[in-house]
């Protein structure tokens, strides 16, 4: 192949490469006929690599588990014992009050019953360009676009796209990301912006009113307007204040979730499912720790329903 | 190069950048894919070196899913521009190497920065400057263990 050759070749594959790229900037980031197909194809190899690194950290943990396990026999067995007068005590309770929901005409005390829990598969890039991770729960799942991820109560992205067993998830701090959200007491209302913006990862939440009474650490849950997120789920709390005019404020928000250290997610139904109404205080929503404490009979092992 | 010895590489850079996506730093860091494709710039002809940056940019643009073809292109252009430079200066040694390793480390990011920017798509808080030079310093590295990796597979009379 000549110089020439060489220099038109690369000219033209330079130009099919732009306009490939200006071909999706007008489409949205939940999927397109490439994306679905680039899914399709990297999922087995995802899933694989999945399974593979947790066979290894389970046989290396079973490991370290048994050199001391003589040492810890006899703790347990009293312990497990404790543990199951305990469980009698409480699957009594729970029984007790399932009835007497039922008997009020309440829903379930789970916030979320519809609910996958699913374990993070890799990370597909976390630059500052794009958050994105990869789940192993898919559609064979039920985990369809639009599910919102969570993360110990709070909102960690969405899903925008499903393969078979995999699903890709949106962080709400990607920069193409913007979350309809509220004050908790009801104050104010916005849109947060991704972008991860500095190490602390603060997302800027812009227009706020000054006369509105805000202050560092409070908290901002989902508002629902999106009707992408389901109202009332924790996003984060308030750390900085800016006047960005004589008007108004530029508020700078933390998540209440560590982007770096997810591992895993409950997914649940998009805004349309199941309402969900998880009671938020400043600090963590109160139902939170108690996702997964539905009873065994509705998910398996690894979560799934 | 042969092109037994560019597949084993690609292969080898992928499974590095599975293995990858389990930290997220690592993600960030590590981009074997890109120091594959720099290697064949700096090793080969510039038809080989369009097609391992082509390659290469086109896997992790598959991998990493989201705005089609930005891998490839910044993959592309820093193969054609590396195989041009060889053309007038011996790059093939240790040292020219590493440092073309390091710049395109740094070029490439760049390139994707001025990508994101020409098609108002929003690119976030530039990475802090210990990222990009974590980054410089692994795919420096990788590199050069990669280019061992790829005199061997050629066999001694390379």
């Amino acid at each position: 192949m000549t110089g020439r050759q060489v220099n038109a070749l690369f000219l033209a594959l330079a130009l099919g490469l732009l306009a490939l790229m200006a071909a999706q900037v007008q489409q949205s980031a939940e999927g397109t006929v490439l994306g679905h197909a680039a899914r399709a194809v990297t999922s087995p190899v995802v899933t694989s690599v999945s399974w593979l690194s947790r066979t290894v950290s389970r046989v290396f943990h079973g490991y370290l588990y048994f050199v001391g396990v003589e040492k810890e026999r006899s703790r347990l067995v009293r312990r497990v014992a404790r543990m199951e007068a305990e469980q009698a005590r409480i699957g009594e309770v729970y029984r007790e009050n399932r009835r007497l929901r039922s008997l009020l005409g309440l829903r379930s005390s789970a916030a979320f019953p519809r609910g996958v829990f699913a374990r993070v598969a890799t990370y597909l890039d976390s630059g500052p360009a794009r958050q994105a991770i990869l789940v192993n729960r898919g559609r064979r799942h039920g985990v369809e676009p639009g599910w919102v991820a969570l993360s110990h109560g709070a909102v960690v992205g969405r899903v925008v796209d499903s393969a078979g067993s995999t699903a890709e998830v949106l962080l709400v701090i990607d920069p193409d990301s913007g979350t309809a959200v509220r004050h908790v007491d009801g104050r104010f209302a916005g849109v947060l912006r991704g972008g991860n913006h500095g190490p602390a990862a603060l997302l800027p939440l812009e227009y706020v009113p000054r006369d509105v009474p805000v202050a560092v650490g409070d908290t901002l849950v989902t508002s629902g307007l999106d009707l992408v997120y389901p109202p009332g789920l924790l996003i984060g709390h308030i750390r900085e204040l800016a006047a960005d005019s004589p008007l108004t404020w530029t508020i700078w928000v933390q998540v209440a979730f560590e982007p770096a250290e997810l591992e895993e997610l409950l997914l649940i139904p998009p805004f349309g499912g199941e309402p969900p109404s998880v009671p938020v205080t400043h600090g963590a929503p109160v139902d939170a720790p108690a996702l997964g404490a539905e009873p065994p009979a509705e998910t398996d092992e690894e979560g799934a329903p | 190069m042969r092109g037994r010895t560019l597949a084993i590489l690609l292969l080898v850079a992928l499974l590095l950048r599975i293995a990858c996506g389990l930290s997220s730093l690592l993600t960030v860091v590590f981009d074997p894919l890109l120091v594959v494709a720099v290697l064949v710039a700096v090793l080969n002809k510039p038809g080989q070196t369009l097609l391992a940056g082509l390659l290469s940019g086109g896997l992790k643009d598959l991998w990493t899913g989201g705005w089609y073809g930005q891998y490839s292109f910044t993959h592309l252009v820093v193969s054609f521009v590396i195989s041009k430079v060889g053309g007038l200066v011996d790059l093939a040694r240790p040292f020219p190497v590493a440092a073309v390793l390091a710049v395109s480390t740094v070029a490439e990011r760049g390139l994707r920065y001025a990508l994101a920017v020409a098609f108002d798509r929003s690119v976030g808080e530039m990475q802090s400057p210990v990222i990009w030079i974590l980054a410089i310093i692994a795919n420096t590295i990788l590199g050069l263990a990669l280019r061992r990796l790829a005199q061997r597979l050629e066999g001694p009379s390379r």
